[in-house]
């Protein structure tokens, strides 16, 4: 924020020199025929903390503008490379993602539209007040070190404050300040120290020999042509990638996000787990179609397993530290207790259930890119180079996932129930029991587990091992919970239509301890994972949970009357 | 009787022992805790303490909850083979269950401040108190904190030993700094105040500061590499450090406010500041920082009249405040905020100082802090960690150059230093500018670790073995498939 009264004035020079060709039609720059891009993506830069492609940095840009990784048809190199050649053209172009209808009532805005352009935020007089006052506040370092805010949050606030961002960042990307171009080669470096990069518009200044390919690239775009484009992108990402010490560290890490962002593993995953669950759910009687679901589960999870590695490998950590990274955890955790299960009970209702929460659970992950964030990110201190934190944290949404598949597979056993009682069926149900019984012994044992590793690190880390903290205490609610229904089950009072019905409920406590606690309640000592929003996505799983439970309560009674089901 | 007794006592011992009991106690737990939770996120972290986890009766639930258990586990009684993993599990819960007993009751969690140079063994606990002073004789006497719902009817408390009675109790406050001119004849402690904005500040600058003659907690404030105090011209204090900017407002025998400015490489500056006139007086020390003084008010006798009233706005570290009279006197109140003192001094009462402070232990110890460390994440201002280099000092006789040679050890985040029974932790530090100097390590000593621990490994074993071998013996009792 430190250069925001200078950049509004740059926005104010830009816009105004634009305002008079705004036309009703917004024409998308094409993408330029022939232009490779792969030089382009993997040029290192560096931002947000870390070394990253330009393909990394691109993909972030894009979604903090637009809420989306890639928008329209550029790719989001291209589009950057774009933006900065054509700042008024881009100026004009509905990218600015404004969310809120109450904010956009305030604004004045069009309420039918989700983007606008950046010159006619900027003539917006909220706006600018709202842009001029942000600029004093900082952060805050609490009794435990770590910056929170916890001061209620008003969305609307929220929100104008990312547009502000937003447009902020359209600003500083076209006036060459966002783009890190290359190390500041003044400073010497010194081993483990923060090394300084400068941004194009420095760098351009200081004259570097590096900067000739740099500008031959973008005259190159500006003329369209692809073939000279190629050729100068190849030799941006040479020039700078020398003028990085100990590029050969980073060299594989920088092809490994390239590969990571291009490919979209989990995404693939997704599509294959919920194509392998319809199959296993309808066209299981089929030889072809078994093997075919054999075939899609298997190729998911190579992907999914893969794209964790790679992910990995990139962060240089396991990914546990927010709320996306733990559903691409949650949900291989559901497939790898699912085949455990399955090994021993051999029941394609397993397989149906957990390729199918699984899907579900990463479409859940990709689908809202601005809740959960995907950007790989530098750990807060408290969270670094520990090794209980890492065993902790996995741990403990293992748990979560052996719950989710015994919520799944409870779910089934439900549905059994609003069928004609027959002995076919009860068996049916006994044995679902079962198989969330199991599940249910996977997530208790991991949940107490990770409950006490999260007390040691605390321990460790911070001199305590249990100070009721909101995320610790849920995890002890979680836990009584579903050790009131096992201890419940034992004493026979839970029955076989009260056991599944039992643990799907509380199912919620596990949903309150993941994401509740960081994104409902907001307090406390986990505040590295406070995000905001998925408010109604989560009601709303939550309503069709209880709706589907009452419907099967309904549906069980008519049933029963005058039959011998047993409760 | 003796019969009925005991059959009552079998009665309770059925309940205690039923798993209608157990339930009944996880299902109360359960709820008490979403409670706490809910009300820690609509109000306050100290509010859900007050309100639950410090409270009678959720000590009451847990007392049950290990009750249950160890009669469960008695009840077993005589033990078989086929017991242990039960067993295991529940004496594991007992145990947690004790070693937080112990550590409630008998282990430390405090903070320990320290500045570069310092050498300090006393750590600040999460408790309050307030200390009296009559006579040469010191006192402390415990004030616990209460959220604001219970403030509002706050009864006021006497302390006629000292004559002095706490009139008023604010949950969350802010202060309403007020130096206002002393009436003749006042018996409260005065002095000379001055009000200065300064100008051009670092980080966003200061607000408004009152500076104060009266007591040598107002006297002086310091910002960033700058001192700035206030002083009467008897007073002479050492000469500044080098390296140190300072500003001197010194008050004149006549009640005429001068001022000293010593630059960080020793060039003085002093003049007269003339109030009074139409236009606001802006003095510039000189400095190489582009800073400059707006004197606001002086008031050469005033009294120390600031109030504190409840935040408007909801803050993660609450201050709190009281405000006292004397029993006698009823008409001069003051008010304390968390770490004030005042001092009374009447005709019939002898003097007498109230400190409202936080609870502190000394250790049989000291640390000094040699020098605070923080590295950043690449390109940002990030933090990407922190680290407290400290030596442990055993006596405070020792020279400066002693101290020097003194082993260092570091404290890090997730690398604690141990010193006899206690562990220090990088918490936090003191945000500063250009360079922060203050750390805030936390002290900790837990006498109930080691029954934490084990307990928790046989509570993880016991249920795991629980799970196998349920498994076994239902493949023994239906051997199918």
């Amino acid at each position: 924020m430190k250069n925001f009264t200078k950049i509004l004035f740059l926005v104010g020079f830009i816009s105004q020199a634009a305002i008079g060709s705004a036309s009703a039609e917004d024409v998308f720059p094409e993408p330029l025929k022939g232009a490779k891009m792969n030089d382009l993506r993997l040029v290192p830069t560096q931002t947000g903390g870390r070394l990253k492609p330009f393909d990394e940095f691109a993909r972030e840009t894009v979604l903090s503008l637009t809420g989306m990784r890639s928008f329209g048809k550029l790719d989001p190199s291209e589009m950057l490379i774009s933006m900065m050649i054509e700042p008024k053209v881009w100026s004009e172009l509905p990218i600015i993602r404004v969310s809120n209808d109450e904010l956009k009532k305030q604004m004045l805005l069009d309420l039918g539209r989700k983007y606008f352009s950046p010159s006619e935020l900027m003539k917006n007089n909220i706006f600018l007040q709202y842009a001029q006052g942000i600029e004093g506040q900082g952060g805050q370092v609490t009794s435990k070190g770590i910056d929170v805010t916890t001061s209620k949050k008003d969305p609307r606030t929220e929100e104008l404050k990312r547009v502000v961002d937003r447009v902020t960042r359209f600003q500083s990307l076209v006036g060459g300040q966002l783009w890190m171009v290359m190390p500041d080669q003044a400073v010497a470096l010194v081993e483990g120290q923060n090394q300084k990069w400068i941004n194009l518009n420095e760098a351009m200044k200081l004259d570097h020999p590096a900067m000739k390919p740099v500008l031959g690239m973008l005259k190159a775009y500006l003329e369209r042509n692809s073939q000279d484009f190629n050729e100068q992108s190849q030799m941006v990402r040479v020039t700078i990638s020398n003028s990085v010490p100990s590029m050969q560290d980073h060299n594989y890490k920088i092809k490994a996000e390239v590969l990571y962002n291009m490919l979209r593993p989990f995404l693939q995953a997704m599509i294959f787990y919920l194509i392998a669950g319809i199959l296993w759910m309808f066209a299981t009687g089929h030889r072809f179609a078994r093997m075919m679901a054999k075939f899609l589960t298997f190729s998911a999870m190579i992907l999914h397993a893969f794209g964790f590695a790679l992910r990995c490998y990139v962060a240089g950590r396991p990914p546990v530290t927010n709320m996306y990274e733990s559903i691409i955890w949650v949900s291989f955790g559901v497939m790898t207790f699912a085949l455990l299960i399955y090994a021993k009970h051999k029941h394609h209702i397993l397989l149906t259930t957990s390729t199918i929460l699984a899907g579900l659970s990463l479409f859940a992950a990709d689908a809202a890119p601005m809740v959960m964030d995907p950007t790989i990110r530098p750990l807060v201190p408290v969270l670094r180079s520990n090794y209980w934190l890492t065993i902790h944290v996995l741990t403990i949404t293992l748990s979560y996932a052996a719950f989710m598949l015994a919520m799944g597979i409870s779910n089934v056993s439900l549905f059994q129930f609003t069928r004609a009682t027959s002995e076919n069926n009860e068996q049916r149900i006994s044995l679902l029991n079962q198989l969330s019984y199991r599940a249910l012994m996977f997530g208790t044992v991991l949940l107490a587990a990770g409950t006490i590793l999260g007390g040691i690190w605390a321990d460790y880390s911070w001199g305590r091992f249990w100070g009721w903290d909101p995320k610790e205490v849920w995890a002890l609610i979680a836990l009584l919970a579903y050790m009131a229904v096992l201890h419940g089950r034992y004493a026979g009072w839970v029955g076989k239509f009260t056991f599944p019905l039992w643990t799907v409920i509380c199912f919620s406590t596990v949903l309150m301890a993941w994401y509740g606690v960081n994104f409902i309640l907001g307090v406390g000592l986990h505040s590295y994972g406070f995000s905001n929003g998925g408010q109604a996505v989560m009601a709303s799983f939550i309503v069709f949970q209880g709706l589907f439970c009452a419907w099967v309560s309904v549906r069980k009674k008519q049933n029963s009357t005058g039959t011998h089901v047993k409760v | 009787m003796a019969q009925r007794t005991l059959k009552i006592a079998h009665q309770a011992w059925k309940i205690l022992i039923s798993l209608k009991f157990a339930v009944v106690v996880m299902v109360l737990l359960t709820l008490s805790l979403i409670t706490a939770t809910l009300i820690e996120s609509s109000v306050d972290t100290k509010t859900a303490q007050y309100f639950v986890y410090r409270s009678w009766w959720f000590f009451l639930i847990l007392a049950s909850f290990g009750a249950l258990i160890l009669a469960v586990a008695i009840s077993r009684w005589p033990w078989q083979k086929k017991h242990t993993p039960f067993l295991m599990a529940h004496a594991g819960i007992l145990m947690i269950l004790a070693g937080s007993w112990l550590t409630y009751v008998n282990g430390i969690d405090g903070s320990l401040r320290l500045s570069e140079g310092e050498v300090s063994s006393s750590v600040e606990l999460d408790q309050q108190v307030l200390v009296f002073k009559k006579n040469e004789a010191m006192n402390s006497v415990s004030f616990p904190w209460m959220p604001a719902s219970m403030a509002k009817n706050f009864k006021p408390i006497s302390y006629p030993e000292f004559g002095v009675k706490v009139e008023k109790f604010i949950s969350d406050s802010t202060p309403k700094f007020q130096f206002n001119p002393a009436p003749t004849g006042t018996t409260e402690k005065t002095g000379a105040a001055v009000l200065v904005k300064i100008l051009g500040a670092p980080m966003g600058g200061a607000p408004e500061v009152w500076m104060w003659t009266g007591d040598p907690a107002w006297a002086t404030q310091k910002m960033g590499p700058a001192r700035f105090l206030i002083r009467s011209e008897e007073t002479v204090l050492p000469p500044s450090e080098p390296g140190e900017a300072r500003f001197d407002f010194v008050v004149g025998k006549k009640g005429e406010l001068k001022f000293e400015a010593t630059s960080p490489r020793g060039e003085k500056r002093a003049g007269k500041i003339a109030l009074g006139g139409p236009d606001p007086v802006i003095i510039n020390p000189g400095w190489r920082m582009p800073i400059q003084l707006l004197v606001k008010q002086f008031v050469p006798v005033a009294l120390n009249q600031t109030e504190y009233v409840p935040a408007k706005e909801r803050s993660d570290s609450p201050v709190s405040a009281i405000q006292i009279s004397l029993i006698e006197n009823s008409d001069s109140k003051l008010w304390l905020g968390l770490g004030d003192r005042a001092e009374f001094t009447s005709h019939s009462v002898d003097q007498v100082s109230v400190g409202y402070f936080q609870k502190r232990v000394i250790l049989p110890f000291a640390l000094r802090l040699k020098n605070f460390e923080m590295k950043h994440n690449p390109g940002t201002m990030d933090p990407a960690s922190y680290a407290s280099h400290v030596q442990v000092v055993d006596s405070l006789q020792k020279s400066q150059s002693d101290m020097d040679s003194l082993e260092s050890h570091t404290i890090e985040m997730n690398e604690p230093l141990k010193v006899q029974h206690y562990t220090f932790y990088q918490a936090s530090y003191v945000p500063d500018f250009p360079k922060i100097t203050t750390t805030i390590l936390s002290v900790n000593y837990d006498p109930g670790r080691f029954l934490k621990y084990s307990g928790s490994l046989l509570l993880v074993l016991g249920s795991i073995l629980l799970y196998l071998a349920k498994a076994v013996t239902r493949k023994k009792a239906v051997p199918q498939s």
